[in-house]
């Protein structure tokens, strides 16, 4: 009894948040990924502590280019410089540092930079996003992402990916491997689709998409099924497990993908492999057996280190989907917490929403969304609500340029506003 | 800074509604920042800018939202999400912002 009293008090103490070591008379945050998550909770820490907190952003990356909207950009609707956004309008106050951590030693609360040095911390909030689990799809690792991208963190590789789809000859195919669950915004893949058929339906109307997909139905599937029909009849075709989609094989270099023993060629290949936790949340221990990291729902804390706050996609968190507005929603309350706990500033329950807004084609945009309570240990969702399929042309395109604002309003709540010019 | 003698204003006069809390300005402005995450300051045709609107029209509108008269299935599910010191809140502090 005695020992198990102590043993029991000596866990209830690891749990605890550690006390502050105040840098230079300040608790101080660092926050790992300049994405959704951490930008927004960056700028909110330093924002609303009025200077109370010390806050260190660290990214590798000088400009960021926003994976959510890239689908309109492959589908000509949307120049890439437009989802580029630099780290020099962040709220006043933020330290940015454009390096990478290599490693982070919980219990010393210190991480150690790629190019050398080391940051403390009091909290910690990390928000890496994703990486691809090895092996998921037979066939392809990140050597072969040059000759069938992924296209699936922003960037570089969607530039890569929209060139090919401009390169395919007259007529040719262009075949996607949808993720299975859990994945990075649940409607992307079939926005992407939508978006690649709207741009080869002006330029290439002969093409082909072919959708290999591992599971058995997806996100707005009945909404992009009927746009689908109305705007590209003809020319997207799904195969799912039960036609031998999750027994799957490609072979890069002869640019071809084996379903169920038949051989596909394919003109432009694009890879979404199966997903997990950033790598730097794993490699910390922050993630479980499942890739992904486990959250408490009334704050974002780790369940694994009192000390840190996992935000966006990294996070097990419960029934909010991988999304950017999802990630802004945990990062505003993960921020509020960290203030309370270490300012003494006053607590809120948590709350969060969030809306995915899709584009099956120019003016024809759809939503999902859904409001959300922590509940039964998880982030449960509260209430929801999808497009009906059949409205009215005005309604698909004011929810369209809802999309366009609420674009607008995420990258101002992280970067600040853009810069003059 | 020119926001606050608004805020203080709105803060005062809802000291006078019943049940209505005195933190009622830190509540309203964790609120808003949710509201922030679709409203742009300035608004568009299709959100519209909330920031120093009157009261009762923010009021009015959320109630409107919640009981299904006003039509927008994300407002609808924001707004039942609120309940009434809250729903105050929000609306005393987004009608003080500039």
């Amino acid at each position: 009894m005695k020992l198990a009293r102590r043993g029991f008090l000596a866990m209830a103490a690891a749990l605890l948040p550690a006390p502050m070591v105040m840098a230079q008379g300040r608790a101080r945050v660092v926050v790992i990924g300049g994405g959704a998550g951490g930008a927004t909770a960056a700028a909110r820490l330093v924002a609303d502590s009025g200077g109370a907190l010390a806050v260190t952003l660290l990214t590798p990356e000088r400009r960021y280019h926003s994976c959510f909207f890239s689908n309109l950009y492959l589908g000509g609707l949307r120049d890439f410089e437009t989802l580029g956004h630099g780290y020099d309008g962040i709220g006043a106050g933020i330290e940015v540092i454009h390096d990478e951590a290599a490693g982070i030693d919980l219990a010393a609360r210190r991480i150690a930079l790629a190019g050398g040095g080391r940051l403390d911390y009091d909290r910690l909030v990390i928000a890496p996003g994703i990486d691809f689990v090895a092996g998921s799809v037979p066939g392809w690792d990140l050597s072969a992402q040059d000759l069938m991208p992924h296209a699936y963190k922003g960037g570089e590789q969607v530039q890569l990916l929209k060139a090919q789809i401009e390169a395919m000859p007259q007529g040719g195919s262009f075949v996607m491997l949808a993720p299975p669950n859990p994945y990075r915004c649940p409607p992307g893949p079939y926005e992407r689709v939508s978006m690649v058929a709207h741009l080869l339906s002006r330029t290439n109307p002969t093409a082909r998409i072919l959708i290999v997909d591992p599971k058995d139905s997806f996100a707005k599937q009945a909404l992009f099924e009927e746009g689908w029909q109305r705007h590209y009849p003809g020319m997207i075709t799904r195969i799912g497990p039960e036609l031998g989609a999750a027994n799957l094989e490609v072979r890069p270099g002869a640019m071809e993908v084996v379903i169920d023993g038949s051989v596909e060629k394919a003109d432009v290949c694009n890879v979404i492999p199966a997903q997990r936790a950033g790598q730097i949340a794993v490699a910390a221990g922050l993630a479980d057996d499942s890739g992904w990291a486990p959250v408490a729902p009334e704050d974002m804390r780790s369940r694994l280190d009192p000390n840190v706050f996992v935000l966006g996609d990294a996070a097990a968190q419960g029934d909010m989907p991988k999304s950017a507005f999802a990630a802004g929603s945990q990062a505003r309350v993960a921020a509020s917490a960290i203030r309370a706990e270490l300012t003494g500033s006053r607590a809120f329950g948590a709350r969060y929403t969030n809306t995915c807004w899709s584009l099956i084609a120019p003016d024809d945009g759809v939503k999902v969304g859904a409001s959300y309570r922590p509940e039964g240990g998880k982030i449960t969702t509260v209430e929801s609500f999808v497009s009906a399929a059949g409205e009215s042309d005005e309604i698909r395109r004011r929810t369209y340029l809802e999309s366009l604002d609420w674009y607008r309003a995420m990258t101002l709540g992280m970067f600040g506003p853009p810069a003059a010019g | 800074m020119g926001r606050l003698p608004g805020a203080m204003v709105a803060c005062s006069l809802l000291l006078w509604a019943p049940g209505a809390s005195a933190a009622d300005t830190d509540t309203g402005a964790r609120l808003a920042q949710d509201c922030a995450a679709c409203h742009l300051p300035e608004g568009s045709a299709a959100i519209p800018a909330i920031n120093g609107r009157p009261e009762a029209e923010l009021i009015a509108a959320l109630e409107d939202y919640r009981e299904g008269r006003r039509g927008d299935a994300l407002m609808g599910v924001i707004a039942r999400g609120l309940d009434e010191a809250e729903l105050a809140a929000v609306a005393a502090y987004l009608a003080a912002a500039q």
